[in-house]
């Protein structure tokens, strides 16, 4: 039987992955294959997440500058209809007291300008 | 050991700027390190090589979160143990009522080495865990104490103690392997 001394190695060559050159070699060329392919889906991911804010702030500013447009249109229209209109012109009349001009008075009753 | 020509920090550097030899590089200088991390937990060589791999190809994908390159070792040790760990898990549900399949069915190695490969990973079973990474990367990966201890996380004289106490577990076995082991 051998005799050991504690600085000896354990002789692990039975369990050493590169004890076959060739199978060590295919190990780590799909390990660098797989990873390369891993990180370039994982950069492309990355950028098209890296887009997805700025794309996100743009439609967002978009979408408000719409909003604002059609929302003061429809406030133009408002205003517009309220001078000539007999509702309007009536109310505030009751309300404020504010007695409307001769021009809204003939244009209520109908009258052409 | 293969050769360095970058420090860890350069190679790094070029893995983040996608350049496939880095690649090539990083993983020449790792893999074993990460099989014989593996290997600790899983006592399987088949096993362990396959996390192996599946821990390098993680730990490139999540380069970014690397905060400081030059733990990059101790880093990649901890994501081989997680996976190891996961494998292990993932392998007790799956041999559930089966038998463990033979190691080396595929070796083409002699009788004689098959013998002593069957008795080597069973002795590594009288080991801690951090006695057989100790032992593995110092006698099989050739890491010197510091290089141990900095990435395991423990002094250097633990280190020292560590490797002593598994060689002489290893060699009781070995010399008389009838001893009862935990077989997980």
């Amino acid at each position: 039987m051998k005799t050991w001394t504690m600085s000896d190695k354990i002789d692990f060559s039975v369990i050493d992955p590169k004890r076959d050159p060739g199978r060590w070699n295919q190990q780590v060329e799909a390990t660098v294959a797989r990873a390369l392919a891993r990180r370039q889906a994982g950069a492309f991911t990355f950028t098209l997440l890296e887009w997805a804010r700025p794309a996100l702030l743009v439609a967002a500013s978009l979408a408000l500058v719409t909003w604002c447009g059609v929302t003061g249109q429809q406030s133009r229209t408002t205003a517009q209809r309220g001078s000539g209109d007999a509702a309007w012109v009536l109310t505030r009349w009751a309300v404020t007291g504010e007695e409307p001009s001769v021009a809204s008075m003939l244009e209520v009753l109908g009258a052409e300008r | 050991m293969v050769p360095v020509d970058d420090t860890i920090e350069e190679l790094v550097a070029r893995v983040l700027r996608g350049e496939p030899r880095a690649f090539d590089t990083i993983v020449r200088q790792h893999l074993r390190a990460a099989y014989v991390v593996a290997l600790a937990v899983l006592r399987r060589p088949t096993d362990a090589e396959d996390v192996a791999q599946e821990a390098l190809i993680v730990a490139l994908e999540r380069i970014d979160t690397l905060r400081d390159a030059r733990q990059f070792r101790s880093w990649l040790l901890q994501i081989v143990r997680h996976q190891a760990l996961n494998w292990r898990s993932r392998r007790r549900l799956r041999d559930v009522g089966r038998e463990a399949p033979a190691e080396a069915a595929h070796d083409a190695s002699p009788p004689d080495a098959l013998a002593f490969r069957f008795r080597l990973l069973e002795a590594m079973a009288v080991l801690g865990p951090t006695e057989r990474e100790v032992v593995l990367l110092h006698d099989l990966e050739g890491w010197t104490h510091p290089e141990i201890a900095e990435a395991l996380a423990i002094s250097v004289v633990m280190s020292r103690q560590h490797l002593f106490q598994a060689r002489r577990k290893l060699r009781t076995h070995l010399d008389s392997p009838n001893e009862d082991v935990d077989h997980e």
